[in-house]
């Protein structure tokens, strides 16, 4: 009890508050505009937050997190443009409702089912992060070197179209963590006679470049394309039938949201898709559904800002990001001199309880503050895109160069946006890049530690069952997907009948 | 053998029309195997360690077996189009559409920037992107594109400057800020 009062006393510090206030601000503001993903702000934030102490840092960016992805529910409701990807299923309903002249009750329901969902899951990481904290004292290289492989293979699974392109991004990744001095050796590599090079390269300008430099290029290309314009709204919020009428709904996907977003590599998208789905299963009314239905706002936010929330679990407990910006936290964590992973929930659990109140509160702001702010935030996506660019782009400047005051940076940050966009256009995503840039690191340090506990013997690996148990839900990572192919293929031909249906 | 290009999207049409070797994606493995065999030749030019030393894990080790990961992947990435289109997936998409001339004019005017910020220095930097950038987007008003040259790098200015004590390199105005 004394770590989670520890955690609530450190957040309740004025200055802290501001801060997570600007972090929600900015948040549902990135949110509400397309094309701005909270991803591409938590990266720009990380050079401001530099110079904070870390709990403020952390707070400020898991406050943005938060709140990105409920503002991402504004223009789906508003103009059917998500501004964020999670709320590409409110859409399917806020939209419609929306033009039936209910905008605000549908904003009203967004707002309080995410807050709902969001809750949710952080009431469940309070509960669960003593038993995280139990495990933990069973960790040693050989199990943090198990469980970095298996985050790696979880990279298959991330957002996209191709498991393959994924791994391969996350593998280039992987290499780019190898540049610069070896720890256990000392020998140099890949530097090339760049002196910049030998201390490796660091996450900031390359988050910056391929987070905000490929959107920037990407968004390039879309400079007829209109943009459409906010009609007054009226923000209603829900009536007490109304919530009464939607607790189901909201406590399913909380839980699907939640559990989703502990799973790493699984977004809150997915956890939006499938609570719409739910909401639309278990619905009387299924035929509403796609034409305004309440249950289909308040199913896909729910969950979304569920998976929030849960993603920070595998993140801070584990060191494994969920997602892309939980990549950039793990990434920020470690800048501020944090190690993620169970050692952190061991060791310093009021930091941990202090994010965790952080995104609490974080939550009821965006509440205070969505709901008759939510006008004026849609009205941002009026912005023209000639000006929203170039500021994105002065930011991404500074930010790489601030770091460690080098033009150096800049160029890095330049280099990984122009590469991010060739990539992300051939289908190789920056977030799986990320995650291995940042697992890669660890992977190594921790088989060379462990080779050196084990004398070099590699089936020493397997004495533990931590490890046994992460080298086989690795496995599942990387051949699954192949495994469950052929199991539905011997049983489709093992039913014949099926065969003349598909005939 | 067939091979075809990138741009044949569109749905059963270009379903069953996929080719087994995509041919933009046949130029991605070439290229991808090429810098993975110079970078595996980079490797052997690396100082050698005594095993004890390196604990018989020597610095090659793990970037060879990320470069053979990526090498043996990349083999399968030409047939993969083929079939995740059976499957009904279009990794087509996003490419189908050619690469607009601005987008190359906005590249080079980023990189003309980056390369003229250390002369310049940081604030001329600012002001000249908030300056071209819209200009080349298309942006006409000057009434709006100057205060936003001159008020956004200001701004940008003061946060770092003043409020994260970040040292902004003076550039062609040393005179003016000493």
């Amino acid at each position: 009890m004394e770590p989670i009062l520890q955690g609530i006393g450190l957040i309740l510090v004025p200055y802290h508050f501001f801060l997570i206030l600007v972090g929600v601000l900015l948040g549902v503001l990135v949110g509400a505009l397309p094309g701005l993903s909270s991803t591409m702000a938590v990266a720009l934030l990380l050079p401001f937050t530099l110079q904070l102490p870390p709990i403020p840092a952390i707070a400020m960016m898991a406050a943005l997190y938060c709140a990105g992805t409920f503002g991402g529910s504004i223009t789906a409701i508003l103009i059917n443009t998500p501004g964020a990807p999670p709320a590409v299923a409110t859409a399917l309903d806020g939209y419609p409702l929306a033009q039936k002249g209910e905008a605000g009750r549908a904003l009203g329901i967004a707002a309080v089912s995410s807050v709902v969902g969001g809750m949710f899951s952080l009431v469940v990481f309070i509960l669960a992060a003593p038993l995280l904290a139990k495990v933990a004292l069973s960790f040693r290289p050989p199990e943090y070197f198990a469980l970095s492989l298996f985050g790696l293979s979880m990279l298959a699974s991330i957002s996209g179209k191709s498991s393959l392109r994924n791994l391969i991004a996350g593998a280039f990744g992987v290499l780019v963590s190898t540049i610069g001095v070896h720890l256990t050796t000392g020998v140099e590599r890949f530097v090339f006679g760049v002196s910049e090079f030998v201390e490796g390269i660091s996450f900031v300008p390359v988050l910056i470049g391929l987070f905000a430099m490929g959107e920037l290029l990407n968004q390039s290309q879309r400079l007829n394309e209109h943009v459409e314009r906010i009609k007054s709204v009226a923000i209603k919020l829900p009536s007490w039938a109304e919530i009464v009428k939607l607790r189901w709904v909201m406590l399913r996907s909380s839980v699907i949201g939640t559990f989703i977003g502990i799973l790493p590599a699984e977004g809150s998208t997915v956890a939006a898709i499938i609570g719409y789905n739910e909401a639309k299963r278990w619905s009387k009314n299924k035929s509403e559904f796609g034409k305004g239905a309440i249950e289909g706002i308040a199913g896909p936010e729910a969950a979304n800002n569920a998976a929030t929330g849960g993603a920070m679990v595998p993140t801070l407990a584990l060191g494994i990001p969920g997602s892309g910006t939980t990549a950039i936290i793990l990434a920020a964590l470690m800048v501020h001199g944090f190690r993620p992973g169970p050692y952190l929930v061991q060791n310093t659990p009021h930091f941990v309880y202090a994010i965790f109140t952080a995104m609490f509160l974080a939550n009821i702001l965006f509440l205070v503050i969505g709901l008759p702010g939510a006008k004026l935030f849609a009205r941002i996506t009026l912005v023209k895109r000639q000006l929203l660019w170039p500021a994105v782009f002065v930011f991404s400047m500074i930010g790489a160069y601030a770091y460690h005051q080098s033009v150096f940076d800049v160029w890095v940050m330049l280099l990984a946006g122009l590469l991010g966009f060739v990539m992300l256009r051939h289908g190789f995503g920056p977030a799986p890049f990320v995650m291995g840039l940042i697992l890669g690191r660890l992977v190594e340090e921790f088989w060379s530690q462990s080779m050196i506990i084990f004398d070099n013997n590699w089936f020493r690996f397997f004495e533990s069952w931590i490890v046994d148990l992460f080298l086989f839900f690795t496995l599942l990572g990387f051949f699954g997907p192949l495994i469950f192919k052929g199991i539905n293929r011997m049983v489709s031909r093992m039913k014949p009948e099926g065969r003349v249906l598909e005939d | 053998m067939t091979t075809g290009n990138a741009g044949s999207t569109g749905a059963k049409g270009a379903r069953r029309s996929a080719p087994f070797v995509h041919r933009t994606d046949l130029w991605i493995t070439i290229i991808i195997l090429v810098a993975c065999a110079a970078l595996w030749f980079e490797t052997t030019r690396w100082d050698t360690v005594a095993a004890q030393l390196s604990q018989n894990v020597p610095p090659t080790f793990f970037p060879r077996i990320i470069l053979g990961c990526i090498m043996a992947m990349s083999l399968y990435l030409p047939f993969e189009n083929h079939f995740k289109k059976k499957k009904g997936a279009d990794l087509d998409e996003e490419r189908s559409n050619k690469v607009v001339s601005i987008t190359f004019i906005t590249a080079l005017a980023l990189v003309l920037i980056v390369t003229l910020f250390e002369w310049l220095g940081t604030d001329l930097s600012m002001v000249l992107a908030c300056l071209l950038l819209p200009i080349l987007w298309n942006e006409r008003r000057l009434w709006v594109i100057l205060p936003f040259a001159i008020l956004f790098p200001l701004t940008v200015r003061l946060i770092f400057v003043n409020g994260l004590k970040v040292h902004f390199l003076p550039g062609l105005l040393a005179p003016i800020l000493g």
